[in-house]
């Protein structure tokens, strides 16, 4: 190193030391406000969590799942709720209504329904100035909160009876929790700590619960099985931080990342590790791959793709579709079969209107079922 | 199937908050160092540091496979590089001894031979400036300087030799 190369060293350290490291911004309240959203801003102070490792007597078994229904007409309006979302400048952040069969909720400004549909409303995340909580949103529109405030990620139980969640009590991050609420009373029937600070919980199934982290570009998985109060971690290797879980099998989808390949992995878990059942890689993804699985585990989607994958056999269906997928938020099976899939072309910054397709995996054919206006989008919900 | 996806590559917009939200607390400050050294003015690197980070919640989930940080960083240069061109426009209409200069206490912490350095470095062009901020300061690869400045690895190695000299020159001529 020259000289030069030394006292440019120096002057950038010692000029950047005039930002001290435990320097706090503004907090991103005030700027999303002014732009219309109102979420709670930064996750700063410390604080100490309260313990209480309460009994876990989780359901994973689903007995009272309902019966299937009867497949829908090829052209006939969704069977799962959506929400559709006016004035997008911000996604997720325009006035918004859900739609449900018959079903129409104009939805409060403070109010995100994340699905799926809970006895006789729908699965929500309310936020109130820096708290958030979860609830049922009902017909009415009024929801139901349930559980601590700070609380976000709710996923159901694959019988609908629980709800399980992050509460992240401490605004520095530290002593997050997770809860399992009774949906019906808003008991906790379980809170213990998560495995790793700002842990996700992402998502339910007959395997347990599952919960993810992300630190640093470190990504790790953990599980937590019915009937025990440990997370047990679950190595995978090249995880990339996408997964998802099918309620009603013990089957997850995953993707990895390496070598400039991005793979589709259906697995179970069997003796606490992933027992990959299918893998499907493409090679010069650039994007993003989010999993999507049918919620009996057989059929999983490479939306950037455009393919349905059989998991038992591996026979690829490529899905007729004029644009690309949208593909957050995710599509979303309606039965074992029928997909629902929402597709944006993206040219130049300019977006064409959403439009929502009904595809059969099984053929690939597509049908149009809506478009959208140009400012407006459509989120797909589990049903 | 329920389908979440995690922070930083990608995650769904409903938790983009908690996302966005640890971002901002485990960034903020090395952004706006960033910033500082490229523009030289803390209030307007925290603006353009506020900035970014309200562009990045709007945007999320990002399209991109990586890159929540490597998106920052980039925010921040071009937003850094655009206030200096607005800056050195306003500047044609602005009186000398009226233009935005250091403070005294700045001064004080620097010293004079870092303020040599400080000088011979707000001479350069803005884009040279950044390759020497990202080279010296955060000690990235050039591959990734040029990622993050939208520039070929060739263009970001001969920035930042050509800038060492010019740098080199200064710093003789202000001695």
């Amino acid at each position: 190193m020259n000289d030069t190369e030394s006292r440019l060293r120096d002057y950038l350290d010692t000029k950047a030391a005039s930002v001290p490291p435990t320097a706090h911004g503004p907090g991103l309240d005030a700027e999303l406000t002014r732009r219309r959203a109102a979420w709670p801003a930064v996750l700063a102070a410390a604080a100490v969590a309260v313990v209480l490792a309460l009994t876990i007597t989780f359901i994973t078994s689903d007995p009272d799942k309902p019966a299937p229904a009867a497949s829908p007409a090829a052209d006939g309006p969704p069977q799962v709720p959506y929400v559709v979302t006016e004035d997008t400048d911000i996604p997720n952040m325009g006035p918004s209504t859900l739609y449900d069969g018959t079903r129409t909720v104009r939805l409060p400004e403070d109010v995100r329904v994340t699905g799926p549909r809970m006895g006789d409303g729908w699965l929500a995340w309310t936020r109130t100035g820096r708290n958030f909580r979860v609830g049922i949103l009902g017909a009415s529109g009024k929801v139901r909160q349930l559980g601590p405030s700070r609380a976000d990620m709710p996923v159901a139980s694959p019988d609908r009876k629980q709800i399980a969640i992050a509460h992240r009590p401490n605004r520095n991050e530290t002593g997050d929790r997770l809860v399992v609420l009774d949906a019906g009373t808003g008991a906790e029937d379980l809170n213990i700590a998560m495995p790793r600070k700002l842990s996700l919980v992402t998502g339910w199934n007959r395997a347990g619960i599952w919960v993810m982290s992300d630190i640093s570009g470190k990504v790790e998985l953990f599980v937590l099985r019915a009937g025990e109060q440990t997370f047990r971690p679950v190595a995978v290797g090249g995880l990339t931080a996408s997964f998802a879980t099918s309620p009603q099998s013990d089957t997850v989808v995953y993707t990895t990342s390496s070598a400039g390949k991005k793979c589709l992995h259906a697995a179970e878990l069997r003796n606490g590790k992933l027992d990959v059942l299918r893998t499907h890689c493409e090679q010069g993804v650039e994007r993003a791959v989010y999993p999507v699985g049918s919620r009996d585990g057989r059929t999983m989607v490479f939306s950037e793709r455009k393919l349905a994958i059989d998991v038992a056999s591996g026979k690829t269906t490529q899905l007729r579709l004029p644009e690309p997928i949208e593909s957050y938020p995710t599509p979303v099976f309606e039965d074992e079969t029928k997909l629902l899939v929402v597709t944006q072309q993206w040219d130049s910054k300019k977006k064409s209107p959403q439009r929502l397709y009904r595809c059969d995996v099984t053929t690939g054919d597509c049908k149009l079922l809506r478009t959208e206006k140009d400012d407006t989008q459509i989120k797909l919900l589990q049903p | 199937m329920v389908s979440i996806s995690g922070p930083r590559r990608a995650l769904a917009r409903d938790q983009a908050q908690t996302v966005v939200s640890a971002l901002y607390e485990q960034h903020w400050a090395g952004l706006v160092r960033l910033a500082v050294l490229v523009m030289d003015d803390r209030q307007a690197a925290e603006d353009v540091v506020q900035e970014a980070f309200a562009n990045l919640y709007r945007n999320w989930p990002l399209r991109e496979s990586d890159a929540a940080l490597g998106y920052l960083r980039t925010a921040v240069l071009n937003r850094s590089r655009s206030v200096l061109r607005r800056r050195r426009i306003a500047r044609l209409y602005i009186p000398p001894h009226e233009a935005p200069n250091a403070s005294a206490e700045s001064d004080a912490v620097l010293g004079d031979e870092r303020l040599q350095v400080q000088r011979a470095l707000q001479a350069l062009p803005t884009r040279t400036r950044q390759v020497l901020v990202l080279r010296y300061y955060l000690d990235l690869p050039f591959a990734e300087i040029a990622q993050l400045l939208g520039i070929g690895e060739s263009s970001a190695r001969s920035s930042a030799t050509r800038g060492l000299a010019t740098l080199t020159d200064r710093l003789k001529e202000l001695r």
